[in-house]
């Protein structure tokens, strides 16, 4: 966009559908998210039935799976399939597309002071390939053979041989080619989002000026641009091992008694490829959601954030870190043990910048006025979950301790915690603390409270007993365990695990009810409802394509200026010039 | 390299009789062929030969208090050999082979006693998901005394000197198989 707004008629079409306006594509990417996120959530209860009460028969599963569901009792294939497709679809469309695309799309233009992206264009075409790699993922449900059942890592020769099991057929191939439209939408959506916060920041919005929330999503997005690429070559390479009859990560194979005519690849290289966007992947689902808990704990809190240099410094050590650090999944693939020394070092060396954060919420929290709204909740969960899951990520970090418990559910337990629940609590942090910012209504608060404590404790009910589980040597994926007589004593645990599971999914109806009839019928909203900081509710209530229906607003001082003595609000809006005599940040 | 016929190791005629079992002994020669190019410490004594490999299924035994070093290799998929009580895990990669050393401390008729179980026993389980019957691939590890050990591998038949003889096929599906082969070096 100019400098000017310009203020013109749009269709229906060119308003709500291929939308150039970044806060309509962030209301695309967030209403296309909970699809995906209604999908994954009971994709997950659906192999949650079969984990906890092992052979039963449930009606609801014969109804929505079908023959993948013959009399009730889930089929083994159909079970790894639901299992790959809940991780992909969770980290991927709700995590990463979700919760980026959505925050990043929102907040960036409205907190920097820009009229819009730097290339509208760009943002829609972001937003149209998640749609269509959204829209493949769920077509590859349905096709003969059932969804790509290697686990959401997919690790060749099984996902590289259709001949292995049915997963590996078109189900997998239609994975492929939706995670390569996928990649797309992420360098698209990423590129932007850092050209523009480099570009069109407005007067007075230096660097250090900067909200959290936007030091979160640049550094997410430059670890996108610089992680995805690998990915979709790897996913490239992949396919053409599928297609071409190349070996890039096949040798030596042997399938039904038959030597395939392949040699020298190796699989190892697709691992090595994968977990260097992999693990990049796990800090661009949860910076974002911190850099929300960051914005959402000061404004709650009455309190500018504690450490706000520190903040920057541990985003950009997070961000650096996340890039070599990636052998830590790999420690039991026949890695060299001092190669795996180093990746234990590099690892562990992430525990500093996220103990600061950590440490910087509790400080802000310290002392604060603070005002529980249900996003403010969802942020103070996602710092115990940080905790939580942090903890045993010292443990997995280190490979002679990683070797126990390497793919059992004691790893399910930690990502969960540390990912999982960390980043949707941000998502849902933010979703409250913005919501009035995007449809200009409130949320209902007691649905709110209601939906934050069933999803705090389910979520921990279900996750936390999984760390005994997985200590007892209970590896992740199977579809059963009672072979194995040593598991007896854990097995007790997973009903629990599954009755939590589905209290939890139950809870999110608290949520979507909330949400949806917010849209329409929630209470309307002022201009700026928590008394925030930030530029973003300087915007009118009811959106203007432009973002300020007058001049660009101008910034004075940094956006955490909170319960400051020199000025009668406790709080004072990044355009309050300086008083008179006033230092400020 | 698989079908390559520069290195041959058996010579004899029973190698061209035995067509239908083509690949399996090609396998069994690279195995010897990789395994030899370790050169772990210069103790090889026990693998050139290669002839006194056994191939066993459903189970293996270990003797207690010596070191055992495993080497492993998939035909098919990756998979992960994974034996929970004795903290020790390592991946199965096709084309890559893999290997660690342990030292089992407990015998399984110890355990059983401390356990108060007598139907205990060690477990190898499959820890990378391989195919519909991953939660089920398993093997039986005993240990023993080294009597007990010396016992049970002289029963097991080795491998090569069998030439004639109408060995159980190990080709099988590729989701129920065992493809784990386990060298112990002592």
């Amino acid at each position: 966009m100019g400098a000017q707004a310009h203020h013109h008629e749009e269709s229906f079409i060119s308003k709500y559908v291929f939308s150039h306006d970044h806060k309509m594509i962030s209301k695309q990417f967030l209403v296309t998210a909970i699809l995906m996120g209604i999908v994954a959530v009971m994709l997950s209860v659906f192999f949650r039935l079969q984990l906890g009460w092992p052979g039963e028969s449930f009606a609801i599963l014969e109804t929505f799976l079908g023959k993948w569901a013959p009399d009730g009792v889930l089929d083994r294939n159909a079970y790894l399939a639901l299992v790959t497709i809940h991780g992909t679809i969770m980290v991927f469309f709700v995590l990463t597309g979700g919760l980026s695309g959505t925050f990043s799309n929102l907040l960036i233009p409205l907190q920097i002071g820009a009229r819009d992206m730097a290339s509208g264009f760009l943002n829609m075409l972001s937003y149209w390939f998640f749609f269509f790699s959204s829209v493949i993922m769920i077509l590859s449900l349905f096709v003969e053979g059932g969804a790509a059942s290697g686990g959401w890592t997919v690790y060749p020769p099984l996902s590289a041989l259709p001949q292995a099991m049915p997963g590996s057929g078109m189900g997998m191939t239609l994975w492929l080619i939706s995670m390569v439209l996928f990649v797309v939408s992420s360098l698209l959506g990423g590129l932007n989002y850092v050209v523009t916060i480099i570009n069109l920041r407005t007067k007075g919005m230096s660097m250090t000026r900067l909200p959290l929330t936007i030091w979160a999503f640049m550094v997410t997005a430059i670890l996108g641009v610089l992680s995805f690429p690998v990915l979709v070559s790897a996913v490239v390479l992949l396919l053409m091992d599928r297609t071409m009859g190349t070996a890039f990560y096949l040798s030596d194979i042997f399938i039904g008694g038959e030597a395939l005519d392949v040699t020298g690849g190796s699989p190892i290289l697709y691992q090595h490829l994968f977990w260097f966007l992999g693990h990049p992947e796990v800090y661009i689902v949860l910076l974002p959601a911190l850099g929300i808990s960051s914005e959402v704990i000061a404004t709650n809190a009455r309190k500018p954030i504690f450490g706000y240099k520190a903040m920057v410094g541990s985003i950009l050590g997070i961000g650096f870190l996340s890039f070599i650090v990636w052998g830590h999944h790999m420690f039991v693939t026949g890695m060299n043990p001092f190669l795996g020394s180093v990746f234990v070092f590099t690892t562990l060396l992430i525990a500093i910048p996220s103990a600061v954060k950590a440490f910087n919420y509790i400080t802000t929290l310290w002392q604060g006025n603070l005002r529980f709204a249900p996003a403010m909740l969802f942020s103070v969960g996602l710092v115990s979950t940080f905790v939580t899951g942090g903890l045993t990520g010292i443990i997995l970090a280190d490979s002679a301790l990683d070797v126990n418990v390497h793919d059992t559910y004691f790893v399910v337990a930690h990502f969960h915690i540390v990912m999982g629940m960390s980043a949707i609590f941000g998502m849902l942090a933010g979703i409250y603390h913005w919501f009035p910012k995007m449809f200009g209504r409130m949320m209902n608060t007691k649905l709110g409270y209601a939906h934050f404590w069933v999803t705090l404790i389910a979520g921990y009910g279900v996750f936390f007993p999984m760390h005994f589980v997985g200590i007892a040597g209970a590896p992740r994926r199977y579809y059963e365990y009672s072979n194995f007589d040593f598991l007896d004593s854990v097995m007790d645990l997973q009903p629990i695990i599954s009755t939590f599971a589905i209290v939890g999914a139950i809870g999110q109806l608290f949520f979507l009810f909330n949400f949806f009839y917010s849209i329409f019928y929630g209470q309307k909203a002022v201009q700026n409802p928590w008394k925030s900081n930030t530029l973003e509710w300087t915007t009118p209530v009811q959106h203007v394509h432009g973002n300020w229906d007058g001049p660009l607003p101008e910034v004075h001082r940094w956006a955490y200026d909170y319960s400051n003595p020199a000025h009668e609000d406790d709080f004072v809006p990044q355009t309050t010039p300086a008083l008179a005599g006033e230092e400020i940040h | 390299m698989l079908a390559s016929d520069k290195v041959t190791i058996l010579t004899d005629a029973a190698y061209e009789a035995k067509e239908d079992k083509l690949y399996r002994l090609q396998r069994h020669r690279q195995r010897i062929q990789e395994i030899r190019e370790f050169e772990f410490d210069g103790n090889l004594s026990a693998w050139e030969v290669g002839m006194d490999d056994r191939i066993v299924k459903g189970e293996f035994h270990l003797p207690v208090g010596q070191e055992v070093e495993f080497v492993f290799r998939s035909r098919d998929v990756i998979h992960s050999a994974y034996m929970p009580a004795f903290r020790a895990q390592m991946n199965t990669v096709p084309g890559v082979p893999t290997r660690f050393k342990m030292t089992p401390t407990i015998t399984t008729d110890s355990m059983r006693t401390v356990l108060n179980d007598p139907e205990f026993d060690y477990v190898l389980l499959c820890n990378k998901v391989c195919g519909a019957a991953h939660f089920n691939m398993q093997m039986k590890v005993i240990v023993e005394t080294e009597e007990q050990y010396a016992a049970w591998l002289a029963e097991q038949e080795e491998f090569l000197v069998k030439e004639g003889s109408d060995e159980p096929e190990l080709e099988q599906a590729v989701t129920t198989e065992e493809t784990t082969n386990v060298t112990a070096s002592l």
